[in-house]
């Protein structure tokens, strides 16, 4: 069997902070939030009033493809089409042969919600009378990848996977194997969401798991933060290009990391809450480690799950500290839901490029809103400004609704 | 490193049809028997002239669990109470499965009460039901099982993608067993809607809903089982004006990574599920270079979404094994099936099934 090193040589990014590597790094370097009161709809009946919204996204900035331009799908998609198209460019792959061998993997939660719920609201104000040729493209999360292969006709393996929060970490995991085992040498990776619509603010908001702080938006996401009071939906995108080492060299592309392990593992315990010993993601982190072939001390950065739930953060800082013994003390660990929110679906990847550029670049990104400690959560979270620092082995942990756990293994390449 | 084989050692289905392939098989004899339901009063409402099976079958759940879950997740709870998974290891056991709809007719029963009612009395449940991968984590907490779990979204393809992910995963040591499959739950109004006004419905004899659940392990836990192997599988990219390509590549790939060759192979499954012309394509491209026999299971099985191509691999799995040769086969001496699916996104999969 091959074994095929993997390295990540393209990124693209669209989040509430910044469209494009050098905008969204720039703000994280200025510990930017992107939080603010949403303005996708009417939020006065919601206790949840914040979000994560990318203000300036316009794909015909990005897309001159007027076929697909023509076409109506859901924001969620066009996050995805800007994104890759993005990703391809800094990748430096844009020929169509190149195309033809490539694969596409897309992380998505929730599939295209907003186009559900104003599909299904026609739906009832019209019904027979109703008729929409888009709607089932628009609607599910296989649409989006519809709207992929008719712009880009990638002729490798295509899948979408749908794993709630851990999704886009599970693709990038996924694209990993596939290129490390040989069945395909180069992969389109990552996540989109678009989840700020009415139902997702009904649902996450009766089971009290969103921020209801609306007196200072921007502080509403705040990981590990004493009065953090639940996670902040955002919206967005992000893919990687992942190839294999020996295509990389061959024809001299930039390499921002190595993917050196992956592992993934259920709770089995709630559908809500995440296990109180956080035993399998525990698991999960050693089993990642291993196929990294790490022992923990050598881990210098963790980008951390950090939703700003008051369960989650804790919990997860005793993990840390429990597979990380008393090095956990001198990790540097950050969280970019402080600065971005929560993407769902295009979370784990917004985190794992934001550990790239931190890798590339030597600099720990920060956990902004860090104001008041937790006695809970007592580790260097690198609180409100990066930090300048050569990270050689770095870690993101993603956990999710339902109990998934999934964490990936980086280092710099050298 | 050593490759393992892959065999299915459990399985069960969910069709509304029946539980069992021999209830469905029935049916095929008896095929004018079909009970195809003309609809609910929602779908008359929408003049859609579809036929409409709907799964009454008796599910296995208590309905304190069914309270928490939307149907397509209920079969997937169903069809794994129907099979034996006790005996073996749950820490390392995957869980890959497939859906194309996921929870939509829950979704869209709160988008009313949303409407009518307020944010407020939309369900906590949903914000459980409304991710696609609820089923998965339903399951890993029922069953307490702790391996990587994956939900595959592929449309039609989606059992046939959790399928090939499993066994890629085996395969390479990463688990010694899975339990992998797909269920659909598509009788919610925009979905029959949407369907319907891109004309794809009117193509399958009727809609339905439902499952099909397998067990996929190596070869130390066949014991003394009579067991069927995957055997290999292949992916091609599906462009409407190049089928055939796409259809070559995924046999290539499929031949090549079972060590299986063109002669060997006695029976083609087809996918048959999508346009009319396209059917002929797929049926031509096979026969031009296969001297099998060919069986169409779509009109016996109707559309229900991402269950439907495991469901037919459930079919041929029971050729294989000789328990049911109720179809106007040339003779019952069946050791290789191809299977083919493609979905609308323009994907194709295809596996290979060994005695």
């Amino acid at each position: 069997m091959n074994k095929n090193r993997v390295v990540i040589t393209g990124m693209s990014m669209i989040t509430p902070i910044g469209i494009g590597i050098d905008n969204y790094w720039n703000s994280v370097l200025k510990s930017k939030s992107g939080i603010d009161l949403v303005t996708r709809f009417d939020t006065t009946e919601y206790r949840c009033k914040v979000g994560g919204e990318v203000n300036d996204f316009d794909i015909t900035q990005i897309i001159q493809d007027n076929d697909i331009l023509n076409d109506r799908f859901d924001r969620s998609t066009g996050f995805a089409l800007a994104a890759i198209d993005m990703a391809m460019r800094d990748a430096n792959l844009s020929d169509a042969d190149t195309y033809h061998e490539m694969g596409c993997y897309v992380g998505i939660a929730l599939g295209g919600a907003e186009s559900g719920e104003i599909g299904y609201k026609q739906y009832m104000t019209n019904k027979s009378g109703y008729q929409d040729p888009y709607l089932y493209h628009s609607n599910i999360p296989n649409g989006c990848m519809y709207y992929i292969n008719k712009m880009f006709r990638f002729g490798g393996p295509c899948h979408t996977l749908s794993t709630g929060c851990t999704s886009s970490t599970d693709t990038i995991g996924q694209a990993y194997r596939a290129i490390k085992t040989g069945k395909v040498s180069t992969i389109i990776v990552g996540g989109t969401e678009a989840p700020i619509t009415p139902l997702t603010y009904s649902a996450f908001g009766n089971i009290k798991a969103l921020s209801f702080n609306t007196y200072e938006p921007q502080k509403s996401s705040r990981p590990f933060d004493q009065n953090r009071d639940g996670f902040v939906p955002s919206e967005g995108g992000c893919f990687l290009v992942l190839e294999s080492l020996d295509k990389a060299l061959n024809r001299n592309a930039k390499i921002y990391a190595e993917v050196l392990g992956f592992a993934s593992s259920a709770n089995a315990y709630n559908m809500v809450h995440p296990h109180p010993e956080g035993t399998q993601n525990i698991r999960a982190i050693e089993l990642a480690l291993d196929e990294a072939n790490l022992l923990p001390f050598q881990i210098d950065y963790i980008n951390a799950h950090g939703s700003s739930t008051r369960l989650n953060d804790s919990i997860e800082t005793k993990i840390i500290k429990k597979v990380f013994n008393e090095h956990a003390y001198k990790l540097k660990i950050s969280s970019t839901k402080s600065m971005v929110g929560h993407m769902l679906g295009a979370a784990g990847a917004i985190e794992i490029a934001t550990t790239c550029l931190g890798i590339f670049n030597s600099v720990i990104p920060p956990t902004i809103n860090y104001e008041n400690p937790d006695p809970e959560c007592d580790l260097n979270y690198t609180p409100n400004h990066p930090v300048s620092k050569d990270i050689e082995y770095a870690m993101s942990n993603a956990t999710g609704f339902g109990g998934l756990n999934s964490v990936i293994i980086l280092r710099k390449y050298s | 490193m050593k490759n393992n084989k892959i065999y299915i050692l459990e399985r069960s289905i969910n069709h509304a049809l029946g539980k069992t392939i021999e209830e469905i098989c029935d049916w095929y004899n008896n095929e004018s028997a079909i009970p195809l339901i003309d609809s609910t009063e929602l779908y008359q409402e929408n003049m859609i002239k579809m036929p409409i099976l709907k799964n009454q079958n008796k599910l296995s759940i208590t309905p304190n669990i069914l309270r928490k879950m939307d149907a397509f997740c209920a079969y997937c709870v169903d069809g794994i109470n129907d099979m034996s998974i006790e005996s073996y290891p749950k820490e390392r056991m995957g869980l890959f499965l497939g859906s194309c709809l996921g929870g939509l007719s829950t979704a869209e029963r709160e988008i009313r009460i949303l409407e009518n009612e307020g944010p407020g009395r939309v369900s906590p449940f949903l914000s459980i039901a409304m991710f696609y991968s609820s089923s998965i984590s339903q399951i890993s907490i029922i069953y307490n099982i702790t391996g990587p779990s994956y939900l595959y979204s592929d449309g039609f393809l989606s059992g046939f993608s959790s399928i090939i992910h499993a066994s890629e995963s085996i395969k390479e040591n990463v688990i010694p067993i899975s339990i992998v499959g797909a269920s659909d739950m598509p009788f919610s109004p925009t979905c029959v809607k949407a369907y319907n006004d891109i004309g794809l419905l009117e193509q399958n004899n009727y809609v339905t809903d439902g499952s099909a659940m397998l067990l996929l392990g190596t070869e130390q836990y066949i014991e003394d089982k009579d067991c069927v192997e995957i055997a290999g599988f292949g992916y091609g990219y599906f462009h409407p004006d190049k089928i055939e390509d796409s259809l070559n590549k995924a046999l290539q790939e499929c031949l090549a990574s079972s060590m299986v060759s063109k002669e060997e192979i006695d029976l083609v499954v087809l996918s048959d599920n999508y346009f009319e012309d396209q059917r002929e394509r797929e049926f031509n491209f096979f026969s031009t270079l296969l001297d099998a026999q060919y069986l169409s299971l779509s009109k016996l099985l109707g559309n229900s979404f991402s269950a439907t191509s495991v469901q037919k691999l459930l079919i041929a799995e029971s050729i294989l094994l000789n328990k049911n040769l109720p179809f106007n086969m040339r003779d019952n001496s069946v050791a290789t099936i191809i299977l083919s699916s493609i979905d609308i996104s323009g994907n194709c999969i295809m596996i290979i099934l060994k005695k």
